[in-house]
């Protein structure tokens, strides 16, 4: 376990990522109880992010990869993974590319200018790890 | 644990790499793989800047700059290009650990500089075999190391 300022990162052992959370509302934590968390509002545009990706790349062809990808990075911020995809309009592979490069992008900004090391340091892997994907290695 | 000190545990690092991709840039000279010898030479380039910024940043912040150890044990064969291209990628995993580290005790321009070297050395674990992964660098254990 990771601790900083109340607020902590657990790396449960499961897998690579599966175990990986970050939990800034952890029971028992007490400056979390005390004060507002410094990057709420960081840390929720963060999740709708990655379930706005998660819900739009479900609706897409070959993309189960990717979706893949963001669940865990979703499960890694804490957010609620959703269960089903909504109904969403279906992307194609440009425009797959083009919301992933966006999402790299405030990714990267949010693990700029975040307050808690501990939350940076997960936004600044899941800007990497987008990277790494297929999806983005193949695009011109 | 300070920004200074991972700052400390990101040259020691950075150290380490420089050596062993040098060790591995002359093995892979021997081999039949021009496109291996190609990566290591960009990694031995891209790893020396590191070093050599991160040297400048803990001298900027008043801190004594940790030296290189004299040599860096070699325990892998390497015989073939995929055993060079092996310890390449464990040389890219430790860094990105490293990074990942330095991302956590760092604010302002060091996080900056720290976000885009976690990403720019996940990336590059692929030139060597590295599989892509949700959340690279946030393992605290290495295979085989």
């Amino acid at each position: 376990v990771l601790s900083g300022a109340g607020l902590l990162a657990t790396f449960a052992g499961v897998g690579l990522t599966a175990g990986c959370r970050f939990d800034p509302q952890r029971p028992g934590t007490v400056q979390a109880s005390a004060t507002p968390y410094p990057d709420a509002s960081v840390l929720a545009a963060a999740q709708a992010e990655l379930t706005t990706l998660i819900n739009r790349l479900s609706a897409s062809t070959g993309s189960a990869g990717l979706v893949a990808c963001h669940r865990a990075q979703l499960a890694a911020l804490g957010g609620p993974v959703p269960a089903a995809a909504r109904r969403a309009r279906a992307l194609t592979s440009a425009a797959i590319v083009v919301r992933e490069r966006r999402a790299v992008v405030r990714f990267t900004r949010w693990a700029d200018t975040c307050v808690d090391g501990d939350l940076a340091r997960v936004l600044a892997s899941i800007a990497a790890g987008i990277r790494m994907q297929p999806t983005l290695q193949a695009a011109p | 644990v300070s920004e200074v000190d991972e700052l400390q545990h990101a040259l020691a690092a950075e150290h380490a790499a420089v050596y062993v991709l040098g060790v591995l840039g002359g093995r892979a000279a021997h081999l039949p793989a021009p496109v291996l010898r190609a990566a290591i030479g960009t990694a031995y380039d891209v790893h020396r800047g590191r070093r050599d910024r991160l040297t400048t940043m803990l001298t900027s912040a008043g801190a004594e700059p940790v030296p290189a150890e004299p040599a860096y044990a070699l325990t892998h064969h390497l015989a073939s290009p995929e055993q060079v291209a092996t310890v390449a990628l464990h040389v890219e995993r430790r860094c990105l650990t490293t990074y990942g580290a330095l991302v956590a005790a760092s604010t302002g321009a060091s996080r900056r500089w720290a976000v885009q070297s976690l990403i720019e050395t996940a990336s590059s674990e692929l030139v060597f075999g590295g599989a892509p992964e949700p959340l690279p660098g946030m393992r605290t254990e290495l295979p085989g190391s």
